[in-house]
């Protein structure tokens, strides 16, 4: 064979190749219908964030399976990450005329552009997560999640006589995540200093994005989202923690959790540190589990947030006037009350958690309590 | 002493004079080591936590996994490319280490496996700028995309953990206090040497890097030289790789995802050219710990992630200046690529 016989041959089978792997990964860019009886008259449109990752791909399933036991049509679309598709899906989206469309935008600048779309079409909107100007907004708060995360701490750090003498607050953040993504941590320490003895209390202010030491007992990394990279901060940070002192080891996700504490472990220092985890991953939660040192895990229940935004949109179809913030649920767990949300293989939550204020409106409705029927 | 290797066929004549060819530092091997030294002095005398032994340690972790894909990197850089596919290769291999480790597979047939993986990719890669005349930029980002991608579909995006209780080895076992893959790094790393300076294959790298066409005129083979820069260079990422996860005892799809800017930047900071034909060991070492120091440093001394930023760009700059100081027309006699006997490749 030729030079060119060649060339044509490796981009034969590289076209080939690529039409195999376009079939394996599934069902492709188009739009899917759900839907099962007719029980109510109600017809939504949910555009996921990004299908591909494992942490969104479990919602646009929730919302596949509450609109199905509820007989809800729903249209389900992929934002893929990426704000042009976003705003290519949101047109697609209110041609179908949904009643409601929820929308899990990756790009909180484009709301506005967003909001002009349903709004002309005459459709209702909700924010799911990611706010979009003018839509009702579905939102876990991280203040939350963080302020739980800093009582587990701080209840751990009373029990066992651990206090700002003796032991010293490593966070791992994510410093170009933004203040939202950051109120986690932000928000353990404030609590911790809040209510343990000897750590300086500052306002959340004064805990910024690119703050690295808040006190000699308090130092901020940049866990940089990853395993490897909040790793390597959490090793280099240790050198900075004198070996007597106890370690209180909290960050924003799981994963930055899992490689800053490979890296207390790896320096003999697990034995007199704690960690809580942030995300409710499986990986988290089996060291919740099993690991002694990891006392704590905060659960965002990411795989019931479908449940919830379609229980939104049945209410807002009916004419439901729903707060500006309508809040997600999360569970403080611990390794005595994780069997209580959890069956052993640690796969998905056994219940929903009791609502609070701002969610009371979304029970009652069937979907919230069709999930794990 | 950055690697050029400055004379011609392997004699013992030759070999006199190459030795002291090396004992003279080029510019750049002078200007990074004034920056190292600069770096470790200021450092020392910011915080007296950065002279200990205990940091010495972490820092020779740390530059270990980043100083065997940035070898690698040097290589394919020697041969005139660029190796994007670092930073797909190296997730991809520790998912798959810790996947099959996982199964229960004897953990030394894990490693090989990986290994023989990452040889294969390399070697695609090499194939598709070779054969099919891609540019070694571009091939690379689309082997890095596709293996990104399957180390997502390996574990559904998730982190696992490694359970193997005896897949932790190379940075469990201790020997001499030293971690397994520090002391792996440095016999590949006096392998390399080896191979640059004293063997046929490894010289050969110089010539095609330094002048491709000039080389095939000479009757070398090229484009094997050129692919098997590729293969070394996925190899030493999958073995990153397995590092990596043996250390963080997980799999993970995102780790790594800085590698590929990171080993370029190390390694043209130690001497090697962007424009192929010029680099070595020792040089390279030079840039990795200049790169290692400095990250080093500025988390001892608290430094906020966007100053880090900041530095970590200031330092690149310097590199590509100094790469432009070693343009081919602006080459010293010592740095110019050797002269590979016809018969002997």
């Amino acid at each position: 064979m030729n030079r060119n016989g060649r060339r044509w041959g490796a981009l034969t089978a590289s076209t080939a190749l690529l039409l195999v792997t376009a079939a394996c990964g599934g069902s492709g860019t188009g739009a899917q219908t759900e839907g099962g009886g007719a029980k109510k008259d109600l017809k939504i449109a949910y555009a996921n964030y990004a299908d591909s990752s494992p942490l969104f791909a479990p919602i646009t399933t929730a919302v596949k399976k509450s609109a199905a036991a509820a007989g809800i049509d729903a249209k389900l679309y992929d934002n893929k990450g990426a704000a042009e598709t976003t705003l290519q899906n949101a047109q697609l989206m209110v041609q179908d005329k949904p009643d409601v469309a929820i929308e899990y935008s990756p790009d909180k600048a484009i709301g506005k552009s967003l909001f002009t779309v349903f709004d002309r079409a005459g459709a209702k909107c909700i924010a799911l997560n990611v706010p979009v100007d003018g839509c009702p907004w579905l939102n876990v708060i991280n203040k939350n999640l963080g302020t739980a995360a800093g009582q587990l701490a701080a209840d751990y750090a009373t029990k066992n006589g651990w206090n700002g003498s003796n032991t010293t607050i490593l966070l791992a953040n994510s410093a170009r995540g933004g203040v939202e993504v950051n109120d986690t941590v932000r928000y353990t320490y404030l609590t911790v200093a809040d209510k343990v003895p000897g750590f300086t209390k500052i306002s959340a202010d004064d805990f910024k994005e690119s703050t690295t030491r808040i006190a000699a007992n308090a130092i901020v990394v940049d866990g940089g989202n990853t395993l490897d990279s909040s790793f390597a901060a959490v090793q280099a940070a240790l050198q900075n923690i004198p070996k007597d002192q106890n370690i209180i080891f909290s960050s924003v996700n799981d994963d930055t959790a899992s490689g800053g504490w490979r890296a207390i472990a790896e320096a003999g220092r697990d034995k007199t540190s704690v960690v809580i985890g942030e995300g409710g991953s499986e990986t988290a939660l089996k060291q919740l589990r099993d690991n002694p040192q990891w006392i704590g895990e905060i659960d965002a229940l990411v795989s019931v947030w479908g449940y919830y935004a379609v229980a939104m949109a049945d209410a807002v179809a009916a004419g439901v006037k729903p707060p500006e913030l309508t809040e997600l649920p999360f569970v403080a767990l611990t390794k005595s009350t994780i069997g209580d949300y959890y069956t052993d293989d640690l796969s998905s939550p056994k219940a929903l958690p009791q609502p609070v204020e701002s969610n009371k409106y979304l029970f009652g409705r069937g979907i919230l309590e069709s999930y794990g029927k | 002493m950055s690697g050029a290797a400055d004379s011609g066929g392997i004699t013992v004549g030759n070999l006199g004079r190459a030795l002291a060819e090396r004992a003279r530092p080029s510019p750049v091997m002078v200007g990074a080591g004034t920056l190292c030294v600069l770096l470790i002095v200021y450092f020392a005398a910011s915080t007296d936590r950065f002279l200990t032994a205990g940091n010495a340690g972490v820092v020779a972790t740390q530059v270990a996994v980043l100083g065997l894909v940035t070898l690698g990197q040097m290589i394919v850089l020697l041969a005139g490319g660029f190796d994007i596919s670092i930073s797909g290769v190296v997730p991809l291999s520790a998912v798959i280490f810790v996947s099959l480790a996982n199964t229960g597979m004897s953990t030394f047939l894990v490693c090989v496996v990986v290994l023989v993986a990452g040889a294969l990719i390399g070697t695609v890669n090499g194939l598709i700028v070779t054969k099919l005349k891609v540019n070694p930029l571009i091939a690379t980002l689309g082997t890095m995309s596709i293996c990104q991608g399957f180390a997502f579909v390996v574990t559904d995006g998730n982190t696992v953990p490694l359970e193997s209780a005896g897949a932790g080895f190379l940075a469990d076992s201790t020997p001499f206090g030293v971690p397994v893959f520090v002391l792996v790094f440095i016999g590949i790393a006096a392998a390399l040497f080896v191979y640059l300076k004293w063997t046929i294959p490894g010289r050969a790298l110089y010539a095609v890097g330094g002048g491709p066409e000039a080389a095939r005129l000479a009757g070398m083979r090229a484009d094997l030289t050129k692919t098997s820069a590729f293969a070394i260079s996925a190899t030493l990422a999958a073995l990153a790789g397995i590092v990596l996860s043996s250390q963080l005892l997980a799999g993970s799809p995102s780790i790594g995802a800085d590698m590929t800017l990171t080993s370029i930047t190390a390694a043209v900071l130690g001497g090697a050219s962007l424009h192929g034909g010029i680099g070595g060991v020792p040089g390279t070492l030079l840039g990795i710990v200049i790169i290692g120091t400095l990250r080093n440093g500025l988390a001892l001394l608290e430094v906020s992630a966007f100053y880090q930023l900041v530095a970590t760009g200031f330092v690149l700059l310097i590199a590509v200046s100094m790469a432009q100081m070693k343009l081919p027309g602006r080459r010293k006699k010592s740095e110019r690529p050797p002269r590979v006997e016809r018969t002997a490749v």
